[in-house]
């Protein structure tokens, strides 16, 4: 029992309607969402029914790309023999959420070079077909690109919609009195992108970095539709192959970053010349989107030229209010993130003089301010901005510090020096080039180094094995959104456009490594709510009038069979264990083996199987290795699984449970188990 | 044998031999035992660069003319145009009180009526012109405090934190098992140990003390998929732990989870159980609603951290307030805040009351808190174009507890922000201009270590004795 709320399962029952206050917007959707699985969950919306599936009807691959990445500076491509099945997990793991290749592409891939393959899996498309196919009728379609359509869309009573009729009001983007744009639509619109086939992971865990993390800002700042505007216009800037230098200049004129940092309102009195407004941008400009601390720089010179004259540049950036945007009556939903930086009149009716209110307006093209020892000159501050953007990216500094930042993220978190200087040799080579520089670095000796350590944030962690246990969209579909990822990260710190550390970004691996709560409920999952993992079947409607439909999980269309055609209990223990951990069974020791071979043949523990007079009993490894437990442990491993018992669905389900919460899904890393322990 | 005869067999045997042989959780239950609180250093972190000049201001009877004249432009922009002069502002916006020390008239502002109440009981010390670290960006400056080492420059958070370092000593000292204990949302780097690979072996995470153990299998269904996963996971744990733990080097990364399952699991269900045992959370607290839900979290927190010191090993205690980069707009997010955590009834004034309340065991736990408010920096003196303040470095330090001997160290308004400095320019009047930073934050927690332990300041802040500090002012003197 809760004492403080008087509720045994510690949220309250009472699901009141809550206007959104953007303070309190991180409680609120806990509690919202939290809320309604408590309802839901006693609802018998989980009912159970025999199902059919219909024909596969996905598109066909395009045609295969016969481009070779070229090698960067600095990084040596992985040898042939180490870049098979398992290593290609770990690249998807690191920089799509996992993807959703099929097992046969999976291989496909293992059997190209390298540096063919990786063009294939991590590119900026919308739509990556080899990484994340169109399920048939049952995607996103090409509105992948955007979460303002997809809210629209799957927010609808589209005919093609396929979200539940009880879910679209969650996705939709105005809340439920129509007064203003929904944050948890927003939050909801995300998570579900990432795990539906057709969404190109690679792309959105890009973009999540760069608004989240890098040039990032927190909702509360914002409000929903700038958020949204800045998210979707990075997606857009990636897919149409934009470079890091305009991703920077697109991100630091944008209305998003103006209002969450307040130099909206900065402005030069025209006849005076004196600035007004605040610094906290001009700073962080340098210091976030470029990664220049100042540590090279005369520090007088620094805080009092390059930060004070950035501050000015930063005047005349008043954004538009377009009224009744969105459909929203909520003024903030009306601001526009595109940023008009002439004099002009607004569609709200209001004068804005962002030209003339801009440093030394009179002077034109000619005005200038120095920062970081050169002249920027420009009309305006998006002039100014534009001229800025290279000399920031060129800096030593910004040179240094780009490809350690981007690297920490996406895989490694423990630089050596030396990795460090191949990481910024292959940075300059790769001339500002994001995709080339994560492609390059995807497929090198250095990503594929067993030394290699990278924490999941809950983010990272979530996905991945969420994006290896729903096999299809029809799955992911069908189940309502509190079985789908957005719970279980927000209760293990993460909450995205909701960074924990404002504008310094959302929780990194090591937050979420040396957080116990994140462990805690971490276990909670797997233990206290196994069905979000091991759901074998599902009802829900589509619409209102529309006959109840039904899903049954299939994990025999994916598993691999043996080569004598049967499912044995040992090779698909590995073969789970690899899709999920990504290590080639490097840590599958003996005691996992023993749970997971026990979860598939029984359906129960080791313990109770095999010592069922002990439930908890703790083996050891020798325990194990031989003796009569060693035997019998041998003997699960050869038994085989029958698909057309129902609950080997569940089995399975609970296989990933337990597999999902050994310490290897918490880390990417492929650290050679000590033989003494094997 | 068949599978299907395997199944039925062990399904059977399962379920026969399951009840009895897990112990509920209800054995842990046991009477609520008082025990002797530690003397704890409680280090409370105001994200973001706290202006902690808008919670002190002069009073406008202050003797130097000058400064009143200079800080009122300076500051206006603050208040908004509701004033017509600086007194009318001060006596809407602040509290009069008193420095015992000097005689000293200062405000402290309405929203933090409690903290006024505490100073005039003698329970804060006020250490003007402060400074923890030699640079204006954040992560920096909180890496700088949360290791009390101001002039570190490198941006690396696998770091021991002070009150890692403090706890550690504690542990040699004879305190076994003692541990910095945070209870707010994330572990900060003030906890962590000098131990690379091993930083977490002794800090508690009581995000939510009431909810801190693993979930277990259900004693009533031994075969139900919780059973069945929770008795998986924890064999593993349990089984493979060991082993590991001396077969990898210290750096292995999988060590950190098993250590948390290790520790919650030792952990968790005692502390739990303890608790249950105690007093419930007081009304006022239980009912607590601060404009920051999390921070109210952490003064419940902080209650029942008082209630079972012994069962967490309570060495040093890491809470936190965020939102104070004030850039713009500062008068309402400062008011805000100041109110959740020093207003008259809000979050310490409901907590410490309630700690005071706790049935007296040898020594009362409410006399063995010290907090100090810490923060990434100070701001600048002048206001910006925005209606808040920019990134600056030196600032207010603050002590509160019943140890501390009240009053205000250092010169609280200094007189040279209202004067040409060498260069001509007054402080008051120049944007950029922030507080001088006179006294090093290592010189005041090098104090505040040795009123935790003697002897413990100089080991945790080894580099401190040579550290800055304001002339006539001795850290040594701030506690009883």
């Amino acid at each position: 029992m809760d004492k403080r709320t008087g509720n045994k399962d510690g949220w309250p029952v009472v699901c009141t309607p809550v206007r959104y206050t953007y303070q309190s917007v991180v409680k609120d959707v806990t509690n919202r969402l939290l809320c309604f699985v408590t309802l839901l969950l006693t609802s018998g919306l989980l009912a159970a029914n025999p199902f059919v599936l219909p024909p596969d009807d996905s598109p066909p691959m395009g045609p295969a790309p016969v481009a070779q990445l070229e090698q960067l500076d600095g990084l040596a491509t992985v040898a042939s023999e180490n870049w098979n099945v398992s290593a290609i997990r770990r690249v998807l793991q690191a920089f799509a959420f996992g993807g959703h290749a099929t097992e046969h592409q999976l291989q496909v891939w293992a059997a190209m070079q390298p540096e063919q393959a990786i063009i294939e899996m991590l590119r900026f498309d919308v739509v990556n077909p080899r990484l994340s196919a169109m399920d048939g009728a049952r995607s996103s379609g090409p509105t992948c690109g955007s979460l303002r359509a997809l809210q629209e869309f799957w927010g609808s009573e589209h005919v093609r919609n396929p979200v539940q009729q009880f879910d679209r009001s969650y996705y939709g983007p105005l809340d439920e009195e129509g007064y203003q744009l929904n944050p948890i639509g927003l939050f909801l619109t995300w998570n579900r992108a990432m795990h539906t086939r057709g969404c190109n992971g690679f792309l959105h865990k890009t973009a999540f970095y760069l608004t989240n993390y890098h040039a990032s800002i927190h909702i509360q700042n914002t409000f929903v539709a700038l958020m949204r505007d800045y998210y979707d216009q990075t997606v857009r800037a990636l897919a149409n192959g934009m470079d890091f230098e305009g991703l920077m200049y697109q991100a630091a004129r944008s209305g998003a970053l103006a209002v969450a940092y307040g130099h909206t309102a900065s402005y030069v009195n025209p006849q005076t010349g004196k600035f007004y407004g605040n610094d906290d941008f001009a700073r962080e400009y340098f210091q976030l989107l470029f990664g220049i601390q100042g540590t090279t720089e005369d520090p007088e010179y620094h805080e009092g030229v390059t930060i004070e004259n950035n501050a000015r540049l930063l005047s005349g950036m008043l954004i538009d209010v377009e009224p009744d945007r969105f459909g929203s009556q909520y003024t903030p939903d009306w601001l526009v993130n595109e940023i008009d930086f002439s004099d002009h009149t607004d569609a709200a009716g209001r004068q804005i003089f962002n030209r003339t209110l801009h440093h030394d307006f009179r002077l034109g093209e000619a005005s200038c301010l120095e920062i970081l020892h050169e002249p920027i000159c420009g009309a305006t501050a998006d002039d100014k901005l534009r001229a800025l953007g290279p000399v920031a990216a060129a800096h030593p500094e910004s040179m240094a510090s780009t490809p350690l930042k981007l690297i920490r993220f996406f895989a490694d978190e423990r630089l050596t020096p030396q990795k460090s200087a191949a990481l910024q040799a292959a940075w300059a080579d790769a001339e500002l080039d994001l995709l080339h520089f994560l492609r390059g670095y995807a497929v090198s000796t250095q990503f594929h180094d067993p030394a290699r350590v990278k924490h999941w944030s809950s983010f990272e962690r979530n996905l991945n094995i969420f994006n290896a246990t729903v096999l299809d969209n029809r799955e992911s579909f069908a189940r309502p959104f509190f079985l789908g990822p957005t719970i279980p990260t927000l209760n293990q710190g993460g909450l995205v456009f909701a960074p924990i550390r404002d504008v310094f970004g959302g929780q990194t691996g090591n937050d979420a490594a040396n957080d116990r709560y994140v462990f805690k409920n971490g276990w909670g999952v797997s233990v206290a709510t196994p069905e979000y993992l091991a759901v074998d079947r599902l009802q829900y409607q589509l619409t209102e009038n529309d006959a109840p439909r039904s899903w049954v999980k299939q994990w025999q269309k994916v598993i691999p069979q043996s080569t004598s055609g049967g499912y044995v209990i040992e090779e698909v223990a590995e073969w789970l264990w690899d899709r999920i951990i990504a290590d080639g069974g490097a840590h599958f020791d003996v005691l996992a083996r023993a749970q997971v071979y026990s979860l598939l043949a029984t359906g129960f523990d080791f313990a109770s199987v095999a010592s069922p007079e002990d439930l908890d009993r703790v083996y050891s490894s020798q325990d194990l290795i031989e003796g009569p437990a060693s035997d019998f442990l041998d003997e699960l491993a050869g038994m085989s699984m029958d698909f057309a018992d129902p609950l080997e669905q569940i089995r399975v389900g609970l296989a990933v449970n337990f597999i999902s919460m050994t310490p290897y899904s918490f880390v990417s890393g492929t650290y050679p188990v000590p033989e003494e322990a094997e | 044998m068949r599978r299907r005869d395997f199944l039925r067999k062990a399904i059977g045997l399962s379920l026969a031999a399951g009840g009895a042989s897990i112990a509920p959780l209800s054995a842990w239950g046991q009477a609520c035992e008082s025990s002797v609180m530690p003397r704890t250093l409680v280090n409370f972190m105001l994200h973001g660069g706290a202006d902690l000049r808008y919670l002190f201001m002069p009073a406008p009877s202050h003797f130097d003319s000058l400064y009143l004249q200079r800080i009122w432009p300076a500051r206006r922009a603050l208040y908004g145009n509701e004033y017509a002069n600086y007194a009318q502002m001060f006596d809407q916006e602040y509290l009069l009180t008193t420095d015992p020390v000097s005689g000293l008239e200062f405000g402290v502002s309405r929203h933090a009526g409690w903290l006024k109440s505490e100073f005039d009981a003698g329970r804060v010390a006020v250490i003007a012109n402060a400074v923890c670290s030699q640079n204006r960006r954040h992560d920096q400056s909180i890496l700088n405090a949360d290791t009390g080492l101001p002039n570190l420059e490198i941006l690396n958070f696998d770091r021991s934190g002070w009150g890692g370092r403090l706890v550690e000593y504690l542990a040699a000292a004879g305190r076994d098992g003692t541990n910095a204990v945070e209870i707010g949302p994330s572990v900060s780097t003030f906890n962590k140990g000098s131990q690379p690979g091993s930083r977490l072996n002794q800090v508690v995470h009581a995000q939510d003390m009431r909810d801190i153990s693993l979930a277990a299998a259900d004693p009533d269904n031994p075969g139900s998929a919780r059973s069945v996963l929770s008795r998986a996971l924890s064999a593993y744990y349990k089984g493979r732990g060991p082993e590991v733990a001396s077969a990898n080097s210290a750096d292995w990364p999988y060590h950190t989870f098993f250590n948390h399952h290790d520790a919650i699991s030792a952990f968790g269900e005692q502390v739990e159980a303890r608790l249950n045992a105690c007093l419930e959370l007081p009304e006022e607290l239980a009912q607590l609603q601060l404009s920051s839900p999390e921070f109210a979290q952490q003064c419940r927190n902080l209650f029942d951290v008082c209630q079972v010191p012994d069962a967490l090993g309570l060495g040093a205690v890491s809470m936190s307030y965020g939102g104070w980069d004030t850039h713009d707009n500062e008068t309402a997010e400062i008011s805000s805040n100041l109110t959740d955590i020093f207003g008259d009834d809000a979050g310490l004034a409901t907590a410490m009351n309630a700690i005071r309340n706790l049935p007296e065991g040898p020594i009362p736990a409410a006399s063995q808190l010290m907090f100090y408010f810490a923060s990434d920096f100070g701001r600048q003196l002048v206001v910006n174009g925005t209606s808040g303040t920019d990134h600056g470095r030196g600032t207010y330090s603050i002590f509160l507890g019943e140890s501390v001997r009240g009053g205000v160290y250092g010169e609280m308004f200094p007189a040279s922000e209202a004067r040409p400095d060498q260069d001509g320019l007054v402080p008051l009047q120049t944007p950029g201009a922030d507080i001088e930073g006179l006294t090093s934050t290592d010189q005041l927690l090098l104090a505040a270590s040795n009123w935790v332990e003697p002897g413990a300041g100089e080991v945790v802040f080894p580099d401190a004795g040579s550290a800055i500090v304001e002339p006539g002012f001795n850290p040594g003197n701030l506690f009883s």
